[in-house]
């Protein structure tokens, strides 16, 4: 009988990155899609060699292949990657293949807490593969979500868990690279969702505009939330700073850099509203105040403590963007430094504003890939 | 236009990967070298598989459509004659050479066949298989004095239709290198 190679899921495979020394990935996906995305960590080491590589029978392909150390063979989707562990089962090597693929691994949302006391919590979700990251504060049985995923039950199960009820749910900006879980998150806890309206433009969908709040405050502790306007990377774009402590400032300052005002056809004015954001409303903002944003660019941005952040005065040093005081300069180089726009982005921003609707499946396959909201600097 | 010069169709409609190019490499090895395999899938992730399956092997995907849910692909199957052309035909000119001279509208024909054609082909350019060349010869008596420029992928049925030419009294016939494989001039498309 024909042997089958075990299957590893994805919560396993997250497991052993953080448990074992090194983790071996054989990644089976076209050349194309693997130099665009992959599976990171700070000790996996990956190959990339395409399942119909395997079709021939020719084994000089894997030659390069370790015998002595678990592979875990990965896919776009879970098929290819289960052909390829059987073939390589066969022939004595050490194989599992990833459940799902990509595409499951896409939608791992990891929580971290990053800081907590008698009355407040405060935990980061990362959504490892596509550098994405959202927040719940709990506080005196009462939850805030800031920028949830797609997948709500993620934060319904964490606030199950911690016995509160989630009262908030906020977007900091519509999202471009990713679909928001914002709306569906409110309409099934009963909660209120928040969003700039400059941002909602044409859309039925209910929300709270962000501008008629300057403060928004729940449980019994004071637990301030302070909407601020941080108009850099969309028109409508907002940051929370959580008791004067924690900055979550969406897509406009990262720690690695700032966003890209580019999406929005009028990259020019936008990157002079970041200007003001980062010189006037920031500017006031004390150094030891932890900046969270909603994305990052690079797993090294995960700090020891295993979450992404940086005091903005660890940013301000590190960024010489964030000390380009000339206007004009700053324009320049914010407007010159972006990439490739993210894929699909002008569909998901229309899904994200209500004025499009996709299947669950079509909305996964629309933001696969990688993050491409951050603009590198460096 | 499109489907008369398809050799074998192959449904891989409904299957997920790997099945589409597991039965696409199969299809391939049951045509003869030069055919063309039309492949009908649904899975999106076919279409950047297919095109790396295809550079890897060496096969040519001429291109992909997409109706609805389907997809088509269109491959051709490698020719090893193909693989490294001897340029016979003593007359060639570069595909530099020829893009300065495009504004001149100058004769192309172009020998591919009609699905390569109708994915991209130089503007003005006459389609011509060279399957079919000999049969079309009336029709290009009026150019035996002219200059014809002779276009295929990788020059190698062009300096085959060059010979032709030349044999049967074209006097001034020259085979464009490498040809549409490394063509970075305008194109122009037949869609329906």
């Amino acid at each position: 009988m024909k042997e089958m190679a075990d299957s590893i899921t994805i919560e396993q495979l997250h497991q052993k990155m953080n448990q074992d020394d090194s983790v071996f990935i054989l990644d089976v996906r076209n050349p194309e899609d693997y130099s665009e995305w992959k599976i990171e960590g700070h000790n996996v080491q990956s190959m990339n060699i395409p399942y119909f590589d395997f079709l021939d029978e020719d084994e000089t392909v894997y030659k390069d292949l370790p015998k002595d150390t678990e592979i875990v063979v990965v896919c776009a989707k879970g098929g290819s990657s289960e052909m390829v562990a059987d073939i390589l089962e066969e022939k004595g090597y050490k194989v599992r293949s990833l459940k799902e693929g990509m595409a499951g691994w896409s939608q791992l949302y990891v929580p971290v807490t990053i800081a907590v006391d008698e009355k407040v919590k405060l935990v980061q979700f990362n959504r490892l593969a596509k550098g994405c990251l959202s927040y719940m504060v709990v506080s005196e049985g009462s939850a805030l979500v800031v920028d949830p995923g797609r997948k709500i039950d993620e934060y319904i199960d964490f606030a199950k868990q911690e016995n509160v009820k989630i009262a908030h749910v906020m977007d900091t900006h519509l999202h471009a690279d990713h679909i928001s879980g914002g709306i569906d998150l409110a309409k099934q806890t009963g909660a209120t969702y928040y969003i700039s309206s400059g941002e909602m433009q044409g859309s039925d969908q209910p929300f709270e505009p962000l501008e008629k709040h300057s403060h928004i405050q729940f449980g019994a502790v004071d637990v301030e939330i302070l909407a601020m306007p941080t108009p850099g990377h969309t028109p409508g774009s907002t940051s929370f700073l959580v008791n004067r402590k924690f900055l979550l400032s969406g897509d406009t300052i990262f720690v690695g850099g700032l966003g890209r005002p580019d999406l929005g056809g009028k990259a020019k004015e936008w990157a002079q509203s970041l200007y003001d954001t980062v010189f006037k409303k920031v500017a006031d903002l004390p150094d030891d105040v932890l900046v969270l944003p909603t994305h990052y660019a690079d797993i090294k941005e995960i700090n020891e403590n295993g979450y992404v952040g940086a005091t903005l005065g660890d940013i301000r040093r590190s960024n010489e963007i964030m000390r380009t005081t000339d206007m004009e300069k700053f324009t320049e180089q914010v407007v010159s430094a972006v990439g490739e726009t993210p894929p699909n982005y002008e569909r998901i921003v229309g899904i994200n504003r209500g004025t499009e609707h996709v299947t669950d499946q079509e909305a996964m396959e629309l933001e696969i890939g990688p993050n491409r909201c951050a603009v590198h600097h460096q | 236009m499109v489907a008369q010069s398809v050799d074998k169709t192959l449904d891989c409609k409904g299957l997920s990967c790997p099945m589409p190019i597991v039965r696409t490499k199969k299809a391939i090895e049951e045509i003869q070298p030069g055919q063309v395999l039309e492949v009908l899938a649904t899975d999106p992730g076919s279409v950047a598989d297919v095109k790396s399956w295809a550079n890897r092997t060496g096969h040519q995907l001429i291109g992909t459509t997409q109706e609805g849910d389907v997809f088509k692909h269109y491959i051709r199957k490698a020719d090893p004659n193909e693989q490294k052309p001897e340029a016979k035909h003593p007359h060639v000119v570069s595909n530099e050479e020829l893009l300065q001279k495009l504004e001149k509208e100058p004769v192309i024909l172009d020998v591919r066949e009609p699905m390569e054609y109708a994915f991209g082909h130089i503007p003005g350019a006459k389609s011509v298989p060279l399957g079919q060349l000999e049969e079309t010869l009336r029709e290009l008596q009026h150019l035996t004095n002219q200059e014809v420029y002779v276009v295929c992928r990788s020059g190698h049925r062009s300096d085959a239709a060059c010979q032709i030419l030349t044999r049967k009294g074209f006097s001034n016939v020259k085979n464009v290198v490498p040809g549409m494989s490394g063509w970075s001039g305008p194109l122009e498309k037949i869609t329906k």
